[in-house]
């Protein structure tokens, strides 16, 4: 069973509230976190949520499956920039190469 | 509905891990993100995993579309492949160092392996026909709504952030060093200065 739009758009919504609020709690450090950022964050999670209890069971699990099939594009989005990689001779990373760069800064 | 408690811990573990993974070395909470991504990917699909002798019969399935388990599944095999092959196509290439043929080949295997698991070979009636399991393009306008949402409400979170962010009163300067600190702090940077003062 498919959900309406707006069903499916609120359990998108709520998604992304849902994962700021994870993220804001499990790095929280005191006097880092803003307080109102915690508290914001927090609030608005559950009200998403909140709301998201009288959308029904079906539409809720066929929204996530819809973004899970969505989410098989991926790999193929990632192989031009994992291509470009293969084929870039770029060695900015490599030790020999940053000793040589630094010896050259130096030597000016 | 299949016990999705489970799979909501899993996911809520997950997303905790990715969080503490990139605090950075420099917290404790970033040693144990590899320990909770582990348990987050159990409870996620070790349900599924343990009871592998219908695995089969449920993954070419008329209505595998009802079992949120072997969607999950088939999310997690191609995810896996495309992480472990990205990492052997970066580490393989010229980008670190020298180039290695072997793991970039092997790197590039598996991030094949993940583009036909994920948009060929998949689960239903046509699990093993590849001309009939295809991936649609319907399939991607499904997640219209759901990512229009999810764009929404990343709008909100970032609009959270900053208004947090620019009406909090601003610090008081910090103090300055001690003479210990200050000692301390000197070492280090003329240690990694290779002791030139």
């Amino acid at each position: 069973m498919s959900g309406s739009f707006l069903e499916e758009f609120a359990v998108g919504f709520t998604i992304s509230l849902v994962w700021l609020t994870i993220h804001v709690l499990s790095t929280y450090r005191r006097g880092n976190t803003p307080d109102r950022l915690v508290a914001i964050s927090t609030i608005s999670s559950v009200v998403a949520l909140y709301l998201l209890t009288s959308v029904p069971y079906e539409s809720i699990s066929s929204s996530l499956k819809s973004l899970i099939y969505f989410l098989a594009l991926t790999p193929l989005a990632a192989a031009p920039f994992l291509l470009r990689i293969t084929v870039s001779h770029s060695n900015e990373f490599d030790p020999i190469a940053l000793q040589e760069a630094d010896s050259v800064s130096d030597s000016e | 509905m299949d016990a999705p408690f489970g799979r909501v811990a899993g996911v809520i573990l997950l997303l905790v891990s990715i969080s503490w993974n990139r605090m950075g070395p420099s917290d404790s909470r970033y040693r144990i993100a590899l320990v909770i991504a582990s348990a987050g990917i159990a409870l996620l699909i070790g349900r599924d995993l343990l009871a592998p002798f219908d695995l089969y019969d449920r993954l070419s399935s008329d209505d595998f579309s009802q079992d949120m388990g072997v969607v999950i599944l088939h999310f997690a095999i191609w995810a896996l492949l495309l992480a472990l092959g990205s990492m052997l196509t970066i580490r393989g290439s010229g980008v670190y160092g020298a180039i290695s043929p072997t793991t970039l080949f092997t790197g590039w295997l598996l991030v094949i392996s993940s583009i036909s698991v994920a948009m060929v070979f998949r689960p239903g009636t046509n699990l093993l026909d590849p001309m009939r399991g295809i991936f649609s393009i319907w399939d991607a306008l499904s997640a219209a709504p759901i990512i229009l949402g999810m764009i929404s409400g990343l709008i909100v979170a970032v609009a959270i952030v900053a208004w947090s962010e620019y009406s909090e009163p601003p610090l008081p300067p910090a103090p300055g060093l001690d003479d210990d600190e200050r000692i301390y702090v000197r070492k280090i940077v003329e240690d990694h200065l290779g002791g030139v003062n």
